[in-house]
Parts: C-alpha cells; structure tokens; sequence
C-alpha cells in the first residue's frame, strides 16, 4: 500500500490510509521529497481524515514531514485529525506546536490559498 | 473500624460445637422449615451457612474468617438488588427451628440447653452485626459512585455561543476524571459543529492541582490539533499561580480576565465588529 | 457462605495472543487493530479504543524492532466491580540497560523508541517493565473501564 500524492494547483496533498505498516511510513519522506524536488509547490497539506490511529512513530514522520515541506519553501497543514487522535497525540507529548493544523481538507486548502496570496 | 464485638471463649466454641450437631441431626426437617416460612414470594438469599466453613471455625477457635466469608458475600447481594430486610429475616427464619432442635437434644441437660441457646444468639448477632455494616458500606460507596458520574455529566455543559464560538464554562472542584471527560466532550464538539474558538471559562473553579493544570493545558493543544483556538478566561489568582508556577509552554495561550473580555477578542479574531447603530452619539 | 470467586478470566475465551517475528511489521497493524476490537466490545469509548490501539502499537513496535521475536497478549478482564484490558508483551531481546531512562521517554535512538515506551504509559491506566540485559523484556499495561 502506498500513499497517494495528489496535486491541486501548487499544493501537494497526501492523504495518509486508514493502516498504514511501518515500511510505508518509512517510504513517505522519500516519495514526498521526489516530489518537491520535482516541481514547486506553495503549499503542502497532509490528511489524516482516514487515520484512527497515530502512534509516536507515525507522528515523528508527521512532524518532520512538515518541517521537511517548510524547509523546501512549502506552507504546510495538517488537517482531519479525530479528537481521539488528538488527545493521545498530546498525551504522547507529540503535539505538533510548530505546524499549522485546522479541522478538515477544505479549511487546510482555504487557508493555504489565504497565505499563498500573501 | 475498631473491633467492638465481644471475644469467644471455650465454652462458646464447646457450645457452638452442640448447635452444629443438633443442625446436622435435624438438617432435613430445619430445612425444610426454612424454605415453609420463606414463602414463594421471597427472593432466596444466596450464600446460606456453608457447614464446613462453620465445622472449621470451631476448629480453629476462630470465628474471623466466618464472619469475613460474610463480608465477602454482601456486595454481591447489593450488586442484586436484594434488600437487607431479605438478610436478616433469612437469618432470623433459621432461629425457630434451630431452637427447637435445641429443646429435642440437650432436654436433658439445661446447661447445655442454655448454652446452646446463647451461643447461637451470640453468633447470629456477629453474623447479623457484619452483614449490615458490610451491607450499609457498599450500598454508601455504590451510591457516591452514582453521583460523582451525575455530577460529571452535569458540570460540563458545552455552549455553542455564536457561530464558530464554544464557551464551556467550569465549575466547581475539577478533578482529573472530570476534566478528562471534559476534554473529550469539548473536542467532540469542535469536531461536530467546526468550532475555530473555544472560551474557556475557569472563573466557578476556585483552585486547581498541577494534575488538572496540566489537563488544561493539554486540551488547549488538542483543540489546537483540530483547529480551534483557546481563549481561558476568569482565572483566580491562585489558578495563575498554578499554572506560572508548572514548567510547561505556556505561549500560544490567551487569557482575559473575564468571560465578556474573552468574547470581543473571539469577535475580533473572526472579523466581527460589533456595533449598535444610533447609539454611539450620546 | 457463598465464598465470591477470585478473577474469572476463561469466559467467552477473550484472551488474544499475537506471535511477533522482525520480518512481519504488518503484525502492527494487526495487533493494534485486536486491541481496538476488544477494547470496543468490553465497552470503552473511542478515545480510550485509540489510547489502547496507540500503546500496542508503540510496544509491538519495541518488539520487532529491538528483539526480532515475541509475543503480545491482550485479555479482557471482567471481573465483579471492575473490567478492563490487560496487555502482556514479552521478548528475549537484547533487553534494555536503563529501564528508569526508557520509562522517562530519555532514549531516542531507533524510530520512534524511548517515546515509544514512556507514550504508552502515558496512555495506560497501569504500565510495568522488566528488562535484562542479554535476556528480554516484559510490559505488563491495562486500562480499566471507569
């Protein structure tokens, strides 16, 4: 199983499975910078709507994913974390207080195209 | 609880030795006298003497684990609903033809007679005595429980103020079952109605621990996670202390003095600008 | 008088016991998928199903990961006046040196470990380690339904 990167305009979304096995996990960096390195994207949103389970690992790739996005020029979001994946991200002490979250794909893409102009 | 019963001597045991023969003589007939005066309607009370565990409490000169057997069978019988009255006349029904087998074996000699009879009464009494207190603790724990649950539902309203604004306002002592439960209503909430502020209203607590700052700040970061922003509004100077004093990041958390201060900066934050028409030239 | 019996723990045969090999990392999502069913079906809410699910799934991690093989059990406990879930993890790994370091989530060498095992006691009502060096390491966890 891999995870689907799909382009909207200068944004790269990726839209993590509902089970995701580690190998996969392990191969998300990779194939997200393939293709930042490719083409230029203003913005980079990472969904978790399918997601009913972050654990620290998964989390890590998340936060770094970010970082690694912020770092190639991109502004990135996180979008579709449930409230349960929410209380363990915080009780896992993984809170991710330098990215930019918001409830679902539509508000992340609002507010991309919000900060793209500027 | 300080043990106020009264101590078991020989003789008591010698005695309690002759009511269980007479039990074991009479078995069938004070059996069936029981079940006669039980009646179809009453529930039967589970958990009647076990003659062995009475056999080796004599034994033993002890009659502690007996009564400790006792306490053990009570929360089950609470658990069932079935009413302490139901115990103790269970207890009491045993009496009558317990006495009787008395009078048919030892007639012949009073002292032992008597005997038998005082040391049934005095064990029916430990017996009774530790049924009822057992009976009377589990039913008070039971019923704390019932509230406390109550209580929790009923102190955490989630109030949906204006479009993308919740207020839940605390009050009360918050403990860290409460807030808990309250952290997971709050962000059901936010889920569901797409919330992108929540006021925070801390005003009702009067004092808290670093166990439920510590709750406090963690629901900040989970609503943050499904983008609403925390507003806390109404902390007490001894709340503040709390929360300077624990070495947790407390940047990114807005705070107001009161509720009404709390909702212009959410107004603000949305783009709202509130304003009375007419009213602003007088 | 009816003596009340100790912890029953064989009805309805809730016992699940995953053996755990370093080639099969899919063994994660299974295990966690376990855990979130019978968390579910004992009566636990979403956000303690997902608390569950997280910590088996950080400590089958700590399994394959570091150990190559072991086992993970997951019971439901019913007892009179309290149910819950009791995880069992053990390994004959290489153990861990610094049980009290792993605990405060100080290791971060490896993916993910040293949160991994401090996470999963955040989440848990109960959390215990044994760890040797050379012989293995055992997590007992549960969380009980309130």
């Amino acid at each position: 199983m891999s995870v689907p990167l799909v382009e909207i305009g200068r944004t790269l979304v990726i839209s993590l499975p509902g089970e995701l096995p580690d190998a996969d996990v392990a191969l998300l960096e990779t194939s997200v910078l393939e293709r930042l390195k490719g083409r230029r994207f203003t913005g980079v949103l990472i969904d978790l709507t399918a997601v009913d389970v972050v654990d620290s690992y998964l989390g890590r790739t998340i936060r770094d994913l970010a970082a690694l996005s912020a770092l190639m020029g991109a502004r990135t979001v996180v979008t579709g974390i449930s409230p349960a994946v929410a209380i363990t991200l915080v009780e896992l002490g993984l809170d991710l207080p330098r990215v930019r979250t918001e409830l679902n794909l539509e508000r992340g893409l609002a507010w991309l195209s919000r900060t793209d102009r500027t | 609880m300080a043990d106020v019963s009264p101590a078991w001597t020989d003789d008591d045991f010698e005695g309690l030795a002759d009511v269980l023969e007479a039990y074991r003589r009479h078995a069938d007939e004070i059996s069936a006298e029981v079940a006669a005066g039980r009646g179809a309607q009453v529930p039967r009370v589970r958990g009647s003497f076990g003659v062995s565990e009475f056999a080796a409490a004599i034994r033993a000169r002890d009659i502690g684990p007996l009564i400790a057997a006792v306490e053990a069978a009570v929360p089950e019988l609470v658990r069932e609903d079935v009413p302490l009255e139901a115990i103790v006349q269970e207890l009491a029904r045993l009496t009558g033809p317990l006495h009787k087998s008395f009078a048919a074996d030892y007639a012949d000699d009073p002292v032992r007679l008597a005997r038998a009879f005082r040391t049934y009464g005095k064990l029916r009494d430990a017996i009774a005595v530790a049924a009822a207190t057992a009976y009377a603790k589990r039913r008070v724990e039971a019923l704390q429980e019932e509230q406390r649950r109550i209580l929790r539902q009923l102190s955490t309203p989630v109030i949906q103020v204006w479009e993308d604004i919740l207020v839940m306002p605390l009050i009360g002592v918050v403990d860290s079952v409460r807030a808990r439960q309250m952290m997971e209503q709050l962000l059901t909430r936010i889920t569901e109605l797409g919330s992108r502020i929540v006021i925070l209203d801390v005003t009702g607590v009067p004092t808290v621990d670093t166990e439920v700052a510590n709750h406090f700040i963690r629901t900040m970061k989970a609503a943050r996670l499904v983008g609403a922003r925390t507003i806390l509004v109404g902390i007490s100077p001894q709340v503040a202390l709390t929360l300077v004093r624990l070495d947790v990041g407390l940047e990114g958390l807005e705070t107001y003095s009161d509720l009404r201060s709390g909702l212009e900066r959410a107004f603000a934050l949305l783009g709202y600008r509130i304003d009375r028409p007419g009213a602003a030239a007088s | 008088m009816a003596q009340p019996n100790g912890p029953d723990l064989t009805p309805g045969g809730h016992v699940v016991q995953l053996r755990i090999t370093a080639a099969d990392d899919v063994i994660i999502v299974s295990a966690r998928g376990a855990a979130r069913e019978l968390a579910r079906e004992l009566g636990f809410g979403v956000v303690d199903q997902t608390r569950i699910a997280t910590a088996v799934s950080e400590i089958v991690r700590n399994i394959v990961q570091y150990a190559g093989a072991g086992t993970v059990t997951i019971e439901v406990r019913d007892e009179p006046g309290r149910k819950g879930l009791v995880v069992v993890a053990e390994d004959e790994g290489p153990g861990i040196a610094d049980v009290e370091r792993a605990l405060a989530g100080g290791y971060t060498t490896g993916q993910g470990f040293g949160r991994g095992i401090a996470g999963a006691r955040a989440l848990m009502d109960e959390f215990e380690l044994w760890s040797e060096v050379g012989r293995g390491t055992r997590v007992r966890m549960c969380k009980w339904l309130t």
